[in-house]
């Protein structure tokens, strides 16, 4: 777990622990209606979740960005309409509602970071379940506040000429960061491209690092 | 297009409507102390949006 992760949970403790349990307690209690009504039962409810869960990885999303730094022309397509070039990977962001995807695009002079200021927004087919800091208040109003000294806490250091742009998603739109090719990557394979994609990146909190630099 | 997220919470009909992804510069937002450069992208439905006088 890096420092990062570390310093939100900390900050979710003190912060948004108890909305939390709150949330628990309501799905609890809508659990145990739905139940006594006869109309699901818990183990459908986890088969559900599981099933979605499967196959919701930060995998799916590493392996949209390595596909789109490699071919110019799914890079287009990906711009274009993500939810196609989801289909041409084979990845469905389907579980509930068909939720449609918009993918932007960091460049030498933008650097994108997605957030939901309302709840959790949070394309979680291509990042996996999403992280604890993602759903804090402290989180969602501090990044579009000042989304730089945010991001400069989580060790993204931005060029200050570089535009900071926030993309505050809503239910019916969902957003993921195409993070800059890192250099010295040139000869890699789509999957070792793929291993250089992490979640951070891929929600706009970290920067993918130059494989000679580790 | 997109139902209104409002409306579908209180359990009604919705009819679709544009859903348009709006940037703001940061210092509309937040003016002076805005930390520059940056910009906030909202999606924001056609009934949120009034038209101004040209």
């Amino acid at each position: 777990m890096s420092a990062h992760d570390h310093d939100h949970d900390h900050d979710h403790d003190h912060g948004v622990h108890e909305s939390g349990a709150t949330m628990a307690s309501r799905v609890a209690a809508l659990v145990a209606k739905l139940e006594a009504k006869g109309l699901v039962t818990s183990a459908q409810i986890d088969g559900a979740v599981e099933a979605f869960l499967a196959k919701a990885q930060p995998a799916n999303g590493a392996a949209l960005v390595a596909r789109a730094w490699k071919d110019p022309a799914f890079r287009a397509r990906l711009l274009g309409d993500a939810n196609a070039a989801l289909d041409e990977l084979g990845i469905d962001m389907t579980h509930w509602a068909r939720v449609k995807l918009r993918a932007v695009e960091n460049t030498e002079s933008m650097h994108n970071v997605i957030v939901c200021t309302l709840c959790s927004c949070y394309p979680v087919a291509l990042l996996g379940p999403s992280p604890t800091w993602y759903k804090s208040l402290a989180y969602r109003a501090r990044v579009v506040r000042e989304p730089r000294a945010v991001l400069e806490e989580l060790g993204v250091k931005l060029d200050p000429r570089v535009e900071v742009r926030v993309w505050d998603s809503t239910a019916e739109l969902r957003y993921v960061v195409v993070p800059l090719r890192p250099a010295g990557t040139e000869g890699m394979s789509e999957s070792e491209l793929a291993a250089l994609v992490s979640r951070d990146a891929l929600i706009g909190t970290a920067v993918c690092a130059s494989p000679r630099a580790e | 297009m997109f139902p209104l997220a409002d409306e579908r919470a209180r359990g009604e009909a919705s009819a679709p409507q544009a859903l348009y992804s709006i940037v703001f510069d940061g210092a509309e937002v937040w003016g002076d102390d805005a930390p520059l450069p940056m910009s906030i992208a909202a999606d924001l439905w056609d009934v949120y949006l009034d038209e101004v006088s040209p």
